[in-house]
């Protein structure tokens, strides 16, 4: 039999014990919770890559919130949101056209003509930054900027908002959507919404990625091989084919001398950045849909596939055959996509 | 004895809520000291994936920008969690934290940059380095005077050179392509006659 104290001794002890257990359990618990967070948070981009391919296809289904998207979609039909109230973001970006205008300078408010043709806005949630010149880091930005731009929409945001607030349709969808219902940030964020939605799968050349080898003719296989050879695909690759990094109009001769009548939106992202290095600098345009999204270049002076392939190959890339070109041309009509279901 | 042991528990008992009321005073809520930490761990390891992805993009093994403007955005998300530094925090931590995330976001954007310069030129260079040889072999055939004479020389000199500088980099050797391509333009110079491949070709080697 033990005695009082060392019973006592014993109970003190193993009390410790416990004690030093629990903390140490809890110093445990926590720290693999920020490992477990660590795990989740990170993922390995390279996992998500589908194909070997430098082009890689655009995902069949992307989670996006309905009620936003769908408030997003009026707002982006609506002209209530420009200053005479007469112009909408589908005037430019017209989505039965590709999501562009089919002019070759866009046109703004009171008909003003805009520095630049009309990107389509198509896919534009998968440029690494947005414009021409990469001027808006995302499409929050460039929202807000085109709704504002005097010789684009000429909104005004109490003008803008208080029409809002007007409509019923309006009061409800954002009610919906929005704990704090119509705000600049709520709108903003519903049109990015809707143009993060107008994402177009399924097109020939990712059936083909995704393993179809059928999706393809001959024809515009050999155009995909001579896009890669001619090293078009150095630029326009990745998911968007385009859109992930800027680089200069004018490697092997000078556009600009060439075309003539250089103006101001010719500097391309010197505009942004002041930087000389800058000078002519655009960033790369997607290429998905291009079979739908003439005229081509910054300043729409290419009419055509073909002819904005021969501009390319002459300051970009190399001579080029006219039997490439067509071959080239080919290619890039299978990468006209879906939306909605539907082949745009 | 039963007394004795009471009393022990008690003190243990007691110490033990010390200790507890000790640590609820100055802990951080523990779900967001989890975070912060995490996201702290996390900028650690985005930052070497994308130094990673630089390195496959150089030596060609990964193929698009991609994976790059995926890590840069996820970094950037980061830090902005990050910026949001828990309340509990006490002010002199907070403003040491501050100031930190200030440094490493200024030495970041300048990363960012280089990255941006570093895509924009490893395009050009990959597309450059793939057709030289054939550049080089269209301005060799552009003329007989090329094919048989000292400039064909030059120019096959010129692409070993620019090939082995691909592999590997040296300042000497630098130099020496820029001497053996104003060499070859005064060379061209002289004859006189407009040679296009030939430029074509010397416009690809000056990129590389």
């Amino acid at each position: 039999m033990l005695n009082w104290k060392e019973n006592s001794f014993i109970i003190t002890i193993l009390s410790l014990v416990i004690l030093i257990i629990v903390t140490g359990l809890a110093i445990a618990w926590s720290n693999l919770q920020s490992q477990i967070s660590v795990a989740k948070n990170s993922g390995n981009y390279e996992s998500l890559m589908i194909s070997d391919e430098p082009i890689q296809p655009i995902p069949l289904k992307l989670d996006l919130d309905e009620n936003k998207v769908l408030l997003g979609k009026k707002l982006f039909n609506d002209p209530i949101l420009s200053q005479n109230r007469q112009l909408s973001c589908a005037s430019c970006h017209n989505l039965k056209t590709g999501g562009v205008d089919g002019k070759n300078l866009a046109q703004g408010v009171n008909g003003e003509l805009s520095a630049t043709n009309t990107l389509t806005v198509f896919n534009s949630a998968f440029n690494f930054r947005q414009h021409w010149t990469g001027e808006y880091k995302d499409l929050l930005e460039q929202v807000n900027a085109h709704l504002l731009a005097p010789q684009i929409m000429g909104g005004d945001w109490s003008k803008i908002l208080a029409g809002l607030k007007k409509d019923p349709q309006y009061v409800r969808g954002f009610t919906q959507a929005y704990s704090d219902g119509i705000t600049q940030e709520n709108v903003r964020d519903a049109i990015a919404t809707f143009e993060k939605s107008l994402y177009t799968a399924n097109s020939r050349f990712d059936q083909y990625l995704r393993g179809n080898t059928e999706a393809l003719t001959e024809a515009e296989k050999e155009g995909y091989q001579i896009f890669k050879t001619y090293g078009c695909v150095t630029c326009h690759q990745g998911m968007n084919i385009g859109g992930n990094l800027f680089q200069k109009f004018g490697i092997l001769g000078n556009y600009f001398v060439d075309r003539g009548q250089i103006n101001p939106a010719d500097l391309g992202r010197f505009n942004v950045t002041g930087d000389p290095k800058d000078l002519y600098v655009f960033r790369v345009p997607s290429l998905r849909n291009v079979a739908l999204t003439g005229p081509y270049l910054h300043d729409g002076s290419a009419g055509s596939l073909e002819e904005a392939i021969v501009i390319m190959a002459q300051y970009q890339l190399r001579p080029i055959s006219s039997e490439h070109i067509q071959l080239i041309v080919q290619f890039l009509k299978t990468l006209t996509g879906e939306y909605e279901g539907q082949a745009l | 004895m039963k007394n004795i042991i009471l009393r022990i528990m008690l003190v243990v008992l007691g110490l033990a809520l010390f200790f507890f009321l000790l640590v609820q005073s100055t802990k951080l809520d523990f779900q967001i000291h989890s975070d912060y930490v995490s996201d702290l761990r996390q900028l650690g390891e985005i930052d070497a994936r994308i130094n990673q992805t630089i390195l496959q993009l150089r030596t060609g093994t990964l193929k698009n920008y991609d994976s790059i403007v995926y890590y840069l955005k996820q970094h950037e998300n980061t830090v902005a969690n990050l910026a949001k530094i828990p309340q509990p925090l006490r002010v002199e931590y907070a403003k040491t934290v501050e100031m930190l995330l200030k440094k490493y976001q200024k030495i970041f954007t300048e990363k960012s940059q280089l990255i941006e310069n570093f895509k924009t030129e490893n395009a050009l260079v990959r597309n450059s380095l793939a057709y030289l040889p054939i550049a080089i072999g269209n301005a060799v055939n552009e003329s007989d005077t090329f094919r048989d004479g000292k400039l064909g020389n030059q120019l096959s000199q010129l692409l070993r050179d620019i090939l082995i500088y691909n592999l590997s980099v040296s300042d000497e050797l630098l130099a020496e392509i820029s001497q053996e391509i104003q060499r070859i333009y005064q060379r061209v110079e002289k004859l006189g006659s407009e040679h296009s491949n030939l430029n074509i070709a010397l416009v690809h080697s000056q990129i590389i």
